[in-house]
């Protein structure tokens, strides 16, 4: 599928200025996707919609200069079940990439760089034609929504404007893991604890010097002793407290989004996807009170089941099934209601029979249902 | 009506905190065994904070009596029973004449405020403090702010914690052994203490509240941080106690769990707060200090079965201060008041086993030797997002301050987090189960969370310590 993307480029330009791309109006240069669907967003931005092998390429013959041209930055917001997204380009015959953390908010849109400065193969790549984007692992599903693309060199401003924004962006990366972490978040590749430890280290060997020349050094530089070390270690710590405070900040942000103003049940559905605690509230309604019931989904939110579904216990041996079908799922459920048998397909296709004898009790929607097995 | 109820919830806790926290530590006059002079007892801020724990305990403890009795476990029956025990604790202060609230003396308040004033002229020091103050409120609030927003959310809340209170609520009466609900964990796992009292909450407020039934964590993170304000302001300026108490406050783990319905936060507590009253038993030697530390000891193995060690490094540091103080003569008084904490322990456990749950943590367990946990365990203390530079720092003030460590408060609160941290290593290291838990992430961070507000209380001691030293010392 192509996309038309309008660029910074004006054809009078030379090729290598063809360095900014957005998605506002239609235009001859063409990104194309290789699966899947892209959309142009009526407020001017590209929807991706990956799918197991979707690749978004740029136009091809960009001839760009790599070792001039080394920052790749895009403008997006996301939301998919991946982690990080892959930058993609050709050396010679083999195809050569680089990861960076995305921030799954959907919500937001958030820049992300690609610094391809210290990497050799971007280097020798020179003259790139085309580059790639895709999340990074096989076949992650979910949406990118492309604000801008651009190709940039690495200036200092640029380079102070990159270690900003990776200190200062919110490290809330997935949905339930609230670790809000300042180790995890990092400038230049490095975690900000091993900068930390990289100042405090340089510190003693300072301490060091100036005990060992004590004698030798003027007296205005005697102060470096070991108080001063442990001043030094308190103001890199209030350096991370604040910058953890600024975590807090974007969650408190986030989850306000996600929980102000909503009735309970709101509150506890944004913690879900689909209409899955809606389908255990259904359950709770549908069945009596105390009955014992199988779960099966394909997805990890089974272990919260239990807290919502109580008094419904949960049991292996139970004859009534709770199916609840998560649309992004690696694997599905199939019910067939003429020989009564509930299939598992997994993600290889191969069909498992995990119950048969089945026969509905109630529909919840296209995902959920109630079944029971007849001995 | 709801956050009547929800003030209620935390009075009768705080209630019955106040009322023992004033027996064993009085506002003034004769306490346990010894004659408190004001100036040595308690502020009525760290009352509060210290009385909510213990608060907390005597309620949850209440209420698996009442259980076990075969009582259901309604509104009225446990605020009867615990107010019933207030009643009880107010009577033995009027005996005892303790005083149960503080005597205003609007006088000399009125002198030591305008002393301050006086004293106090603008000072980047001044500056300092309003800015850490500033700081510490705006963790207060964001923390405050979270849990009023968020529902349940963690996976060990979800498969034990909140499931087995929101059981509990429904049931009013103490699950049987043979209640199969959860396919991760079973009831037997912990000991009982955030269960009963997450159950405690949704008694009060009429309704099981996914969202308020996190408020007891927040209000342990708060009691938290006081404490480590008043327990460095005892011997430290207050520019010190603000600086420490608002490094405590930014250990991320610790701001995570304080909107998490887990058992993490509220051990560190006990675990923070019994290593500080056992400093000041140490260099006061009011008995009252003594039992306060050993009872929040004791709370914190009824609150998670890791609280356990905690109580086991407590008493092995009674030990060593008996053996290094040459304080042998003391030994018979100091039993008096060790014995009975812990004899109520092993009680608990006898009649927790009598209920047929089983013991939290067996023993007998496979031996195993694994080398590999120690360079994981270090890069998990040192470059893990949840601690900062907090376990670094430690490493690095042990040394440099190694003769400050020496003074009693300093030596026995560094000994206790050094243990616990090099305890866990030792679990680590040699129970495989524990191991395989430290590989896939799970324990490790929460294990430490235990000891990591007491590393910034004992930093804050050394480090002050420290720097009014002169240079070269």
């Amino acid at each position: 599928m192509t996309i038309s993307a309008c660029s910074a480029q004006d054809s009078r330009l030379p090729t290598e200025q063809f360095l900014r791309w957005s998605f506002d109006r239609p235009s001859s240069s063409n990104w194309t996707i290789t699966t899947g669907n892209a959309t142009r967003t009526p407020n001017g931005r590209l929807r991706v919609d990956f799918t197991e092998s979707t690749v978004l390429l740029s136009p091809a013959g960009l001839r760009l200069d790599s070792q001039r041209y080394n920052v790749v930055m895009v403008r997006a917001k996301t939301w998919n079940d991946d982690d990080s997204m892959t930058l993609l380009w050709q050396l010679g015959s083999r195809v050569e990439s680089m990861d960076v953390p995305i921030i799954n908010s959907g919500e937001e849109t958030y820049t992300y760089y690609f610094d391809l400065s210290q990497s050799p193969s971007w280097k020798m790549a020179s003259p790139v034609q085309q580059i790639g984007l895709m999340p990074t692992r096989q076949g992650a599903r979910g949406d990118m929504e492309i604000e801008e693309i651009r190709i940039l060199p690495r200036t200092a401003l640029l380079e102070a404007s990159i270690r900003w924004g990776e200190f200062s962006r919110p490290e809330y990366l997935s949905q339930f893991a609230k670790i809000l972490s300042v180790g995890g978040t990092g400038v230049g590749g490095q975690p900000l604890n091993a900068i930390a430890y990289w100042l405090i280290a340089l510190g003693i060997a300072v301490v060091y010097l100036v005990s060992a020349l004590r004698r030798s050094i003027p007296a205005w530089l005697r102060w470096l002793d070991s108080r001063a070390l442990l001043v030094l270690c308190l103001v890199l710590w209030l350096a991370l407290a604040a910058r953890f405070g600024l975590d807090q900040w974007h969650t408190l942000q986030r989850d306000t989004a996600l929980f102000a103003g909503k009735p309970m049940l709101g509150k506890q559905s944004a913690l879900l996807s689909g209409t899955y605690r809606q389908f255990l509230g259904f359950a709770q309604e549908t069945l009596p009170a105390n009955s014992s019931v199988r779960l099966i989904t394909n997805d990890l939110a089974f272990w919260m089941a239990q807290y919502y579904l109580y008094p419904l216990r949960i049991s292996e041996t139970a004859l009534l099934y709770l199916v609840y079908d998560f649309p992004n799922g690696a694997e599905h459920f199939q019910f067939d209601s003429s020989a009564g048998t509930l299939v598992r397909i997994t993600d290889q296709g191969e069909r498992q029979i995990i119950g048969s004898g089945l026969v509905l009790v109630a529909q919840f929607d296209a995902n959920g249902a109630i079944y029971e097995a007849r001995q | 009506m709801t956050e009547l109820r929800l003030a209620f919830a935390l009075i009768i806790p705080l209630l019955a905190g106040w009322t023992a926290l004033c027996l064993l530590v009085p506002l003034s006059g004769k306490g346990l065994g010894d004659q408190f002079p004001a100036h040595r007892t308690m502020p009525v801020l760290e009352r509060f904070s210290v009385g909510y724990g213990l608060g907390t305990g005597i309620l949850t403890t209440t209420m698996l009596l009442l259980g076990l009795l075969g009582m259901p476990l309604t509104l009225p029956i446990v605020s009867m029973a615990t107010a019933g025990l207030i009643l009880l604790m107010g009577i033995e202060a009027v005996r005892r004449k303790v005083r149960l609230w503080p005597v205003a003396e609007p006088r000399r308040w009125g002198a030591h405020l305008r002393i301050e004033l006086v004293r106090r002229r603008p000072s980047a020091g001044m500056v300092l403090e309003i800015l850490l103050a500033v700081g510490l409120l705006y963790r207060l609030v964001m923390v405050w702010a979270e849990v009023f927003l968020r529902p349940v959310f963690a996976w060990d809340a979800f498969t034990y914690w909140s499931l087995y209170a929101k059981v509990l609520f429904v049931e009013k009466q103490l699950p049987s052994q043979s209640y199969q609900i959860t396919a991760t964990g079973s009831l037997s796992s912990h000991p009982l203490h955030v269960i009963f009292l997450q159950d405690w909450f949704g008694l009060a407020l009429d309704q099981w509240n996914d969202v308020l039934i996190n408020v007891p964590f927040a209000a342990y993170y708060t009691a938290l941080i006081l404490i480590i304000y008043f327990g460095l302001r005892r011997s430290q300026s207050r520019l010190f106690a603000l600086l420490f108490a608002f490094l405590a406050s930014s250990l991320p783990l610790l701001v995570t769990h304080a909107g998490v319905a887990q058992g993490d936060l509220p051990v560190a507590y006990y675990a923070t707060a019994a290593s500080i009253y056992l400093g000041h038993w140490v260099t006061n030697r009011r008995v009252g200090f003594l039992v306060l530390s050993l009872v929040l000891a004791v709370l914190a193995a009824w609150t998670k079965a890791i609280g356990i060690l905690v109580l086991v490094i407590i008493l092995a540091l009674l030990v060593l201060w008996v053996i290094r103080d040459g304080q042998v003569r003391a030994w018979r008084r100091l039993m008096r008041y060790v014995i009975p904490p812990v004899a109520a322990l092993a009680a608990a456990f006898i009649v927790l086993r009598l209920a047929s749950f089983p013991l939290p943590v067996s023993l007998a367990q496979r031996f195993a030797f694994q080398p590999d946990v120690i360079e994981l365990y270090v890069r998990s203390l040192l470059m893990g997002g949840s601690w900062g530079i907090t376990w670094g720092v430690f490493l690095l003030v042990t040394v440099i301050c190694w003769r400050s460590l020496w003074s009693p408060r300093i030596f026995y609160a560094f000994l206790f987090t050094w243990t616990g941290v090099i305890a866990f290593l030792g679990i680590y290291l040699f129970l495989p189960q524990y191991h395989e838990n430290m590989l896939n992430g799970t324990l490790l961070d929460r294990n430490t969370l235990t000891f990591a507000p007491a590393s910034v209380y004992c930093m804050g001691l050394a480090i002050a310590e420290r720097l009014r030293r002169s240079p070269g010392r």
